[in-house]
Order: structure tokens, then sequence, then C-alpha cells
């Protein structure tokens, strides 16, 4: 059935402003589709790169400048043998994970996993390129020599330190001292596969001024559970 | 008859493509305009900087380096408290922008930060008595502490932008002329080879309207999408600022679009008002 | 140049582990990508290593997750692959790269951190990086010291330059290392 042309004045006003209407908002907003096709279409080669390295710096929550760090430190009674790395919560960066204490040395201070502006603020800090205690590799352990590491200068060989973690209590005696450049990389060996403590600050104590010396203190381990069950 | 139609279809798909390269234009045009009044301007800068917490929160941040600097060299952590001036540091950065606009040396000059610290630091050393002071320690703590100056008061990653900030601030001056020059003409060429005015103005309306639609809708979506406050920057004023500043540029393209859109607005008034004279 | 590819190797690791977190432990796929990062590789006759501080960063890393052998081949073929393309370039530093061949290894880090679900947050001590979840988590936090100046990075340590160059292999995914190091240059007035 052939459709019939409007003949009122009414119907002849609604086609009329149905005609405009699609003038005035379904022509511009058409012709922006298709700007945003083409301006895109234009530019993502060019900036594809830009947008995928972007992404990269982009999180999921808002920024947090938050000076508080994180505790999972809680006593524990394990000084036997060995403890499954299955029970073992590794650590990650900023969070205090232990406590590490020379004890008549002035030496007692919370032990952080990182060793960057909040550990050393709040405690000291083991190497993220080093390892945790128990697990037979180097422990590189830094602090400020006028904080937490003061007491460092009156250590003796022999004394002992004791580190406590929640999945372990560890001690380790002391064998040896040394003052050396911040530079000299014999004063550690990261690859090391038998257990040792490296603990190291500013050197020499008390002294105003910043020093490119630093005090090492070496130990080995004499107790404490070795993590078992690491590697497959 | 099939000429005619032919030759009408031609006609209104040339027109078409006018209105669509007038609308590029007007898009690319503004977006350059965005980019010259904000990121190519170096008032832009100050006044973001002077209206968000950026001096507040820097003097914090350069305050937390200069006492962990200090943690680590024998001084006490009350030692930097109150240091950092508030009105020094506004001063070296207004320096540091206007040599960046400007294209020169971005270096900063730190000499009354460094007497400031001199001075405070014999005070100190008289004041706690301290006789256990290594001259060549203390001066290579003084450098430190104003590379760590100097380091807070360089706006990060500027100056890997400089040059290209110099050598295109008049390039884009240009093209905003050029584009400007090239709307006006495909609004001349419309108006002018359109026998009917009225539909000349639809057609300016409809490139004018998608424009500041465009210009709308990507701001709103951006905003929308949060992306901004989610970059992570690791210092509080750079975050501070670049979401300000981000925040500012997205403002100013909504602002050109309500604008474009209020323009378009007028056009289909008159084109309305010239189509109802013509049919007359 | 130095501190940026030292901390992106370790990046690099993390941005191609999986995410999910698990007890400590290292389990045979990631021991194959801690293999895969021990060997040398051959960069115009020079051997070059990755950094023990940073195998040692990624095995930490691993001790928290899970890895699939799935995913590990996924990391032991960009390894590879960031290997074979550095070798391929023919030059013997990664300063050597043109812009173009940053911008390869630039995309490798856009995918691998896509993937991975890692954020780069940009520092604003030119010498420091630190990479998180996206959560928020801190999975390196690098000044490029290892020996610091009890909190405060001062001295770079020279860490053998062709132990950087390896570094380039495993972060060409990371990309960052093309970007910062831009950055790093202009910085330095």
């Amino acid at each position: 059935m052939k459709k019939s042309k409007p003949n009122t004045r009414a119907q002849k006003r609604r086609k009329k402003f149905l005609k405009g209407l699609r003038r005035f908002l379904l022509m511009p907003v058409l012709t922006c589709l298709l700007l945003f096709v083409v301006v895109f279409g234009i530019t993502t080669p060019f900036l594809s790169d830009f947008f995928s390295i972007g992404s990269m710096f982009l999180q999921d929550n808002e920024s947090s400048y938050s000076r508080t760090y994180e505790n999972i430190f809680s006593p524990s009674d394990n000084s036997g043998d060995t403890v499954d790395a299955e029970d073992v919560d590794y650590p990650s960066i900023d969070k205090q994970f232990g406590t590490l204490e020379i004890k008549n040395r002035g030496v007692d201070a919370k032990l952080f996993f990182g060793d960057g502006y909040v550990p050393l603020r709040n405690g000291v800090g083991v190497y993220a390129g080093s390892f945790i205690p128990g697990y037979g590799k180097t422990i590189l352990v830094s602090g400020h020599n006028n904080t937490y590491f003061n007491g460092l200068k009156n250590v003796k060989t022999g004394d002992i330190v004791k580190i406590r973690t929640s999945y372990g209590n560890y001690e380790y005696q002391i064998n040896k001292t040394r003052i050396a450049d911040a530079n000299d990389k014999s004063t550690y060996d990261l690859g090391a596969n038998e257990e040792n403590l490296v603990m190291y600050t500013c050197y020499p104590f008390d002294e105003l001024g910043l020093t490119e010396q630093r005090f090492f203190v070496y130990a080995d381990k004499i107790s404490g559970p070795e993590i078992v069950g690491i590697y497959e | 008859m099939k000429k005619i139609f032919k030759k009408l279809s031609i006609k209104k798909v040339l027109y078409a493509i006018l209105t669509f390269i007038l609308a590029l234009c007007l898009v690319f045009g503004s977006l350059i305009t965005v980019l010259r009044i904000t990121f190519f301007n170096a008032n832009f800068l100050s006044d973001t900087l002077n209206s968000s917490q950026y001096y507040k929160d820097l003097c914090v941040e350069i305050t937390d380096n200069l006492t962990d600097l200090g943690d680590a060299s024998g001084l006490d952590k009350s030692f930097f408290e109150g240091f950092v001036s508030e009105v020094l540091v506004r001063e070296d950065v207004q320096t540091y922008i206007t040599n960046f606009y400007e294209g020169k040396p971005l270096k900063i000059n730190t000499s009354k930060f460094d007497e400031s610290l001199q001075n405070a630091l014999t005070k100190y050393i008289k004041t706690h008595h301290i006789k256990n002071v290594n001259e060549e320690n203390l001066e290579y703590f003084s450098a430190k502490a104003s590379k760590i100056y100097s380091n807070s008061i360089k706006i990060k990653y500027f100056s890997a932008i400089q040059d290209l900030i110099i050598n295109n601030a008049g390039l884009l001056t240009v093209l905003i002329v050029i584009l400007a020059l090239i709307s006006a003409a495909i609004c001349v060429i419309l108006i002018a080879t359109n026998e009917w005015k009225h539909k000349a103005l639809r057609y300016i309306y409809t490139a004018i309207s998608s424009a500041g639609l465009f210009l709308l809708i990507l701001p709103i979506c951006i905003f929308a999408s949060g992306v901004i406050e989610h970059i992570a920057i690791l210092s509080r004023s750079l975050s501070d600022m670049y979401t300000s500043i981000l925040s500012t540029v997205l403002s100013d393209m909504i602002v050109i679009s309500i604008v474009l859109i209020v323009v378009a607005v007028a056009i289909w008034v008159i084109h309305i008002r010239v189509r109802k004279k013509s049919a007359v | 140049m130095k501190k940026l590819c030292a901390v992106l190797l370790a990046v690099f690791i993390f941005l191609i582990s999986c995410c999910s977190a698990f007890a400590a432990g290292i389990n045979a796929a990631e021991q194959s990508v801690l293999s895969n990062m021990r060997s040398p590789a051959n960069m115009n006759g020079h051997k070059i290593f990755v950094p023990t501080a940073y195998i040692n960063q990624a095995e930490a890393h691993f001790n928290t997750i899970d890895m699939t052998q799935q995913q590990a081949d996924k990391i032991n073929a960009l390894i590879n692959a960031g290997r074979s393309f550095l070798e391929g370039t023919g030059k013997s530093n990664i300063k050597e790269l043109s812009p173009s061949e940053r911008r390869t290894l630039l995309s490798y880090a856009s995918q691998a951190a896509a993937v991975l679900k890692l954020t780069a947050v940009a520092g604003s001590d030119e010498t420091r990086i630190k990479i998180t979840t996206k959560d928020g988590t801190i999975i390196v936090d690098e000044s490029n010291n290892i020996i610091k100046t009890t909190g405060f990075s001062s001295l770079a340590v020279p860490i053998a330059a062709a132990s950087f160059i390896f570094v380039v292999l495993i972060l060409a995914a990371a990309g960052l290392i093309s970007l910062k190091k831009r950055e790093l240059e202009n910085e330095e007035i």
C-alpha cells in the first residue's frame, strides 16, 4: 500500500520538524564519529608506541604517598633445623619482616626487605639483590651509622647477631670487620652459595659529612632453620 | 535528467568532503591552539604551579631527601626542619621555567641555597660543639645536598622536550594561521558556489558542530576514565603538577568545544532565517 | 645508563613473571628462566652476563609467585628473542643502539608490561626507579647502587659494562631502558 503524502498542516509541520532535527543533530553526530575514525586513524601510527609505553605508567589505584610501611613480622619459636619454603612468606620491598639485634652493642632495629628510604628511616634493610635469612646465600644489610647501625662501631669478633623473623630465629657470629670503599666489590659476594651475613654502614662513625668509606661486618650462620624445598 | 541527477550528486559529495575537511581543520586547529596556549606557554606553567600544591609538596620532598642525606651524614633529623624556604624554591623554579621557554641552559643557581646550608652547618657545629669534622666529607655532603636541591627544582622530563618546545612554538602559530585560512576559504567556497545560501550555512554548521562535539567528547572520555589520577609518579609534587596540567588542557578543550557549539547554533539560527527569506 | 640498565634487568624479570602470589619456592619453570638468565650473550665478540644482583632479585620475586611452564616458555622466548635481536645488531654496547633499535626493545617492554600488568613509577630522582604491580606492591625499588650511602644513593657502583648489555636483552620488553636513558642523558646539564 502506497504511503500517502501528509496533507494536514500538522503532519507537514511534523515532517519538517523531523527533517530539521535530522540536519541539526544527526549530521553533526555522524560527522563527529567520522572525525574520530579519521583522527585516530591518522594519529595511531605515530602515537601507538606512546600509548603502549604510557600504559606502563598507569596503575589501578591512585598514588599513595604514605610514609607508613607494612609489618609482616610476628615472633616465631622456630629455632630448629629447617622450615619449609611453603611456610615462608617471602617479603616484598619496604616491608618489615623481622628484627636484628646485637646485644650489648647498641644495635636493635626493625629488619626490612629492601634498603631504600622507607627501610632506612625506620630500621635496617636487606638489599633486595641479596637474600633472606635461612636461604643459604648472602644477606646484605645496610643501616645509617648515626641511627640504627651506630652500634656497629662497638662490635667485636665473636659477637652474636640475632635475627628474628616470622618463620624462624637466626644467630650469626661475627668473624670479621673491614673498612673499605663503597665501590669495592670485593666486600660482598652476592653469588655465594653459603649463608653469610654482611652488615655495613658509613664510616667513620659520629663524624659529620658524607664519606665514601663503609664499615663492613661479616658474620657466619651458627643457628636457625634452613629454608628447605625452595627448588623443585 | 540523469545528467542533472549526476551533477547534483557530485556537488553534494564535494560539499560533504569540504564540510568534513572544514571540520578536520577546526579540530586540528583547536587542538594545536590548546597546545600553543598550554604546553608552549610559559605563563600557563607558572600559573598552573601557583594554583596547585606544587611548591608546598616540593618543599616537603626536598626536606625529606635532605633529611635522609643528613641521616647518612651524622646530622640530627631536626637539622633540616624549616630549612627549605618556599620563597627561594618558587624563585628558582620560576627562573627554571623562564630559562626553559627562552631556550637557555637549564642550570640551577644554587648559590643562595649553598650559602644557607653553610651558615646552618657552621651554626650546628658550634651549637653542638662538634669536634669530629672532616672538611672534605662535609664538602661532599654540601655538594650532594646542593645536587638534591637543584635536581628537585628541575621539572623532571622537561629538559627532554625543551628543544621540541623551542623549535616548534613558531611552527604551531603558523599552523594555526594556515588552518584558519583554509577554514575561511572553505567557508567562502561553500557560500559562493552554493546557489542556496542557507544550505551553505547548514554545511558550515555541520562542520563546526561536529568539531565542537569531538572536542567535547574526547576530554570527557579522558576525565571519565580516571586515567589522569592513575598515572604512577613517584613524587607527589610532580604528580600534582602533571595532573593539573593535563586537567587544564582538557578543560581548555571543553571550553573551545562550547564556543564552537555556540557559534554553530548561531549559524543554525541564521540558516533558518535565510531559508525562510529565500522561501519568500 | 648503567643504573638504568641494571634496574631494568630486575624490572624485566618481574615484568615477565606471572602475577599470582604463592609461598616461597622456585619451581622447574622458574628455574629454567633463571638458568636462561645466567647464560651469557655474545655481543660482537663480548661475552656478557646478567649481574648477579639482578638474577637474585628475580629469584627473590619468583619466591612470591608460581610460574607455569607456559609462562616460563613465553618468558624464555622473550629473553631469547631479545638476545638474538641484540646480537643481530652487530653492536658491542647498548649505547650504540640506534633510536629505532631502542624502539624495538621498547615495544617488547610494552607488550610484556601489558601482559603482566605492571606499572613503572616515574621517579623524581633520575637515579631511582620503582616498579609495582597495578595495585601498588613494590617489586623493584632500585637506586642502582648496591652499596648505598646507607639510605641515599650517591656513588654509582661501576658494574662491568658488559653486564649492562645483557640487561637489555631481558629488558627489551621493559623498553623503559630507551625512554629513561633519553631522560637521564637530557637531565645531565
